[in-house]
Formats: structure tokens, sequence, C-alpha cells
């Protein structure tokens, strides 16, 4: 099955840890078997709404990734809520294994 | 009190002779030789001062082959009004399994500030 997941971080965040955050996945996705298929990158964009209080901006993270467990979604969830960078975060289901070249060849990066 | 018969209760003919009687979309006068007249979306006279404005015939999504995505607000905003409410369907003339795609991807646009809640604004 493909997935994807959007993730919004604080805009102060560093590098350091931004390629933390990134470094969830690619560990959670080792021990589940699965496999990352695109890392994008949308910077930092102003939201439609102020969120939280009053926030305006985020960083923005996707990625599209490829698994067969049923469990590294929870895990995956499990550990965005741990990290303190981290506001929101979705994961969509996109399709199965059949149409990989279909849905890889879709995307396209957001216009702002 | 035995006295007072009772009557039979007094039928009804429901097959009227008049059209007056039946109900408007049944009367043979207002039948259409041609189909359904398109009077560009204004009834006067049924049912009083209703109007039903629809705006567009066509579906969007078949005619342009786009596929509503919740990342790209520019696929879905023409679906919300100014206020942030979600039209229906025969507003938009999206076909009911179109029209639950767009709001699908209206919803998650909502959850991760693509768009509004209260207005019409997508994020820049």
């Amino acid at each position: 099955m493909i997935y994807e997941t959007a993730i919004i971080l604080r805009p102060e965040t560093d590098e350091s840890n931004s390629n933390s955050v990134k470094a969830i996945i690619s560990d959670v996705l080792k021990e589940f078997s699965g496999e990352v298929l695109l890392k994008d990158d949308w910077g930092v964009r102003s939201f439609a709404q102020p969120i939280n209080n009053g926030l305006k901006k985020g960083h923005y993270i996707y990625f599209m990734f490829k698994t067969n467990n049923s469990k590294t979604n929870s895990e995956l969830e499990r550990r965005y809520k741990i990290n303190e960078n981290v506001i929101r975060s979705m994961v969509v289901k996109l399709g199965p294994d059949k149409k990989q070249a279909e849905i890889v060849n879709d995307y396209k990066t957001p216009k702002f | 009190m035995n006295d007072i018969k009772k009557s039979k209760p007094a039928t009804r003919d429901f097959v009227a002779k008049d059209d007056s009687r039946k109900p408007f979309n049944k009367r043979e006068e207002n039948f259409d030789d041609f189909g359904e007249d398109d009077m560009g979306g204004f009834d006067g006279g049924e049912r009083g001062d209703k109007r039903s404005f629809s705006k567009r015939k066509s579906d969007l999504y078949i005619a342009k082959k786009i596929k509503p995505d919740w990342k790209d607000p520019n696929t879905y905003s023409w679906v919300v009004n100014e206020f942030g409410k979600i039209q229906p369907a025969r507003m938009t003339g999206l076909t009911p399994k179109n029209h639950r795609l767009a709001v699908a991807a209206i919803k998650r646009g909502r959850a991760m500030g693509l768009i509004s809640y209260l207005s019409n604004y997508t994020a820049r």
C-alpha cells in the first residue's frame, strides 16, 4: 500500500531538528520493512488562518512511502507526538502497489 | 341512538377529471413534448417564491480530467463560498462521486492549514 504524510513544523526550527524529524520516518520504515518513494520540502509557508494561539507560518515536509505492515502508521503517529517541533501531521492512503508508477508521476509540488 | 344509521363513508374519486385537482407535476397541460425545458434555473410560480439557481451544467472534473487533491487548493477553492461553506452539488454541477471526493479534499485541506474554515482564503 502506498501512503503519504505531511508534517508541519514550527517555523523557527533549525536544520538539525528538521533532519531529525526526517530521520524518524526512515528509521520506522527500516524496522517495519518499508520503502521511501518520494521526499519533498515545501519550505516555510503561511497558513490560511492562524493556528494554535497565533501561529501564522509553518515549515512543511512531505513524504511518500510504501509498506505492507499495518503497524507502521500507528508507530509513526506515536513518534510525531513525542517530538516537540511537530505541530500537525497527517497520513493519507493513496493506493495499491500496482499503481505505483502512476501515483509517483502524478505528484507535483504545489504552487505558492 | 339505534335509529341513527351509519352511512357509508363517502368515497372520493382521486382520478380527477379536472386537471386542477391533480398535483402540479402530473397535470397534462404541463407536460412538455420535447423534454424538460432549460429555463436557466428560474422556476417561477411553483411552490411560491422558491428560486433555484443552478450555476453549472457540466462537471468540471470530468471536462478537465482532474482529480481534487488536498495539496492543491486551486482544484477545490471554487466549491467553497465566501464564508467558507461547501456549496451543494446542484450549484457546483458535480456528480455525487466527485462531490464526495471534493468534500474530502476540502476537509483535509482545512485541517492542514491550506484553506480557511471561515472564508475562502487559501494559503500562499
